[in-house]
């Protein structure tokens, strides 16, 4: 087959479906480090209102997610222990969170950092997780969650698009899961990195798809009933 | 030398396993760049105040650990340890086969907090504490990108229970390629029949169950040889 190239991707969007059962959306890293105006990431010269664009897709993503009975994953970013990484500085990612966590000591606190924006619903019965690297498969219990909810398919949004998102992306994709990430439910600090991200994954990880091709694949009311006791009120 | 399945497990049975499995004393095949992990030495569990907690083994291991990471902070050798996740507060906790499944809420109001570490053993800043969902200190968790973060090539295994957390968390432990030392002092359990028989299995499969005062003298050990590990 021959890959389209990244123009005509860009220029072409078709409807996918978006599997109605065994499917659960995880929000990736819609917190205050990475979407508020007060966020430490602003003061280290890394502009979040970028971000914000993937606001109104998020939540129409995870709405329509409750009324079709599938289940609502937030993971969140929080620093593992200071203590735990005092010595190491081995990866990009953790130079961004230890400057937020370095001054969310002093200005704010870690909770609040980690805390879900307050313009996003999290409704009872969601999942709240907290992962210390950019997947959310990483040191972290997703999985378990996700099989002992019997779910084999993932709709993955949040922030950013090329960094937590395409992690997790890959990370659920190659741990067997239906990968579906919501090209109107993502936001990326700079425009290109993100639709270069989508491109890529759209290519070889999972499919890109809209808010719109997930509200037409879930009507609502469909979803098997999970059993109740399983599912849980929000962490 | 007095060892804990002395008595328990059947001298024929120990000699079978000798056998096949090697020798039953030996010297531990410890590394140079240990760390100590402390599984669920928490109230609930130390304590019998505490429907989960068993008092009469679980305070002599809390006042063996306190004398292991005394040695072990002044060695600058890291200390981490677990707190099992209350379903109250992660209700994923309790997904799976329920085979143990706690229940438990801080329902009394006259104890403090049960999944707290005991205070007898508490924290010190410069300790991790993990919180975990299942048996094994492993699973879901970042422990283990911190050991390999660390460097470390060694973990010292303690606390409660021995047949239950503490075993899966040593069987992880020796998974994952560290050499495994657990103490014998310093686990315990409700069952004095399943500690000893625990100590027994893991020691001639996958660790070397040592004595405290074994332990202490590696650390010293450890001390000595290793300058870059030596707390400022």
């Amino acid at each position: 087959m021959n890959f389209p190239s990244f123009d005509e991707w860009a220029a072409t969007i078709v409807p996918v479906d978006v599997p109605a059962d065994n499917v659960a959306v995880l929000v990736v890293d819609m917190q205050n480090l990475m979407l508020s105006d007060n966020s430490t990431l602003n003061d280290a010269g890394i502009d979040t209102r970028a971000l914000r664009d993937s606001i109104p897709g998020v939540e129409k993503l995870t709405a329509t997610a409750r009324a079709s009975g599938h289940p609502v994953i937030f993971i969140r970013i929080k620093n593992m222990p200071e203590e735990a990484l005092d010595d190491t500085e081995r990866s990009r990612l953790h130079d961004y969170t230890s400057t937020a966590t370095t001054k969310a000591e002093n200005e704010y606190d870690d909770e609040w950092a980690a805390a879900i924006i307050p313009e996003l619903t999290v409704a009872p019965g969601d999942y709240v997780l907290d992962k210390p690297f950019g997947s959310a498969f990483v040191a972290t219990r997703l999985e378990p969650l996700l099989t002992g909810l019997g779910i084999k398919n993932l709709v993955v949004c949040g922030t950013t698009t090329n960094m937590c998102v395409e992690n997790s992306a890959r990370h659920a994709a190659e741990h067997g899961f239906g990968t579906y990430v919501v090209r109107d439910a993502v936001g990326e600090f700079e425009v290109s990195r993100g639709q270069h991200a989508l491109y890529a994954m759209d290519t070889s990880v999972g499919r890109v798809v809209t808010t719109d091709d997930v509200a037409r694949s879930w009507p609502a009311g469909t979803a098997i009933a999970l059993d109740q006791d399983l599912v849980g009120a929000s962490a | 030398v007095t060892r804990p399945w002395d008595g328990v497990v059947p001298q024929h049975e120990v000699d079978l396993h000798a056998q096949r499995g090697g020798a039953v004393d030996r010297t531990p095949s410890w590394g140079s760049k240990p760390a100590v992990i402390v599984v669920d030495m928490t109230r609930e569990f130390v304590d019998s105040a505490y429907a989960t907690g068993w008092s009469p083994t679980g305070q002599p291991a809390a006042a063996a650990n306190v004398s292991l990471l005394e040695s072990a902070r002044d060695a600058g050798i890291p200390v981490y340890y677990t707190r099992q996740i209350m379903q109250a507060r992660a209700p994923m906790a309790m997904i799976g086969p329920r085979r143990w499944t706690s229940t438990r809420v801080d329902a009394s109001p006259t104890l403090p907090l049960g999944g707290e570490i005991a205070d007898a053993i508490s924290p010190h800043p410069t300790d991790v504490v993990v919180d975990k969902p299942k048996p094994s200190a492993f699973f879901g968790t970042p422990l283990l990108s911190m050991l390999i973060a660390e460097g470390i090539d060694t973990v010292i295994v303690t606390g409660m229970v021995t047949s239950g957390c503490v075993r899966a968390t040593a069987i992880d432990g020796y998974m994952n390629n560290f050499s495994v030392v657990v103490v014998e002092e310093a686990t315990a359990d409700w069952s004095d029949f399943q500690h000893r028989t625990a100590l027994f299995d893991l020691h001639m499969k996958y660790a070397d169950v040592v004595s405290l005062a074994e332990v202490l003298v590696y650390l010293t050990a450890v001390h000595g040889r290793i300058p870059d590990v030596v707390s400022t």
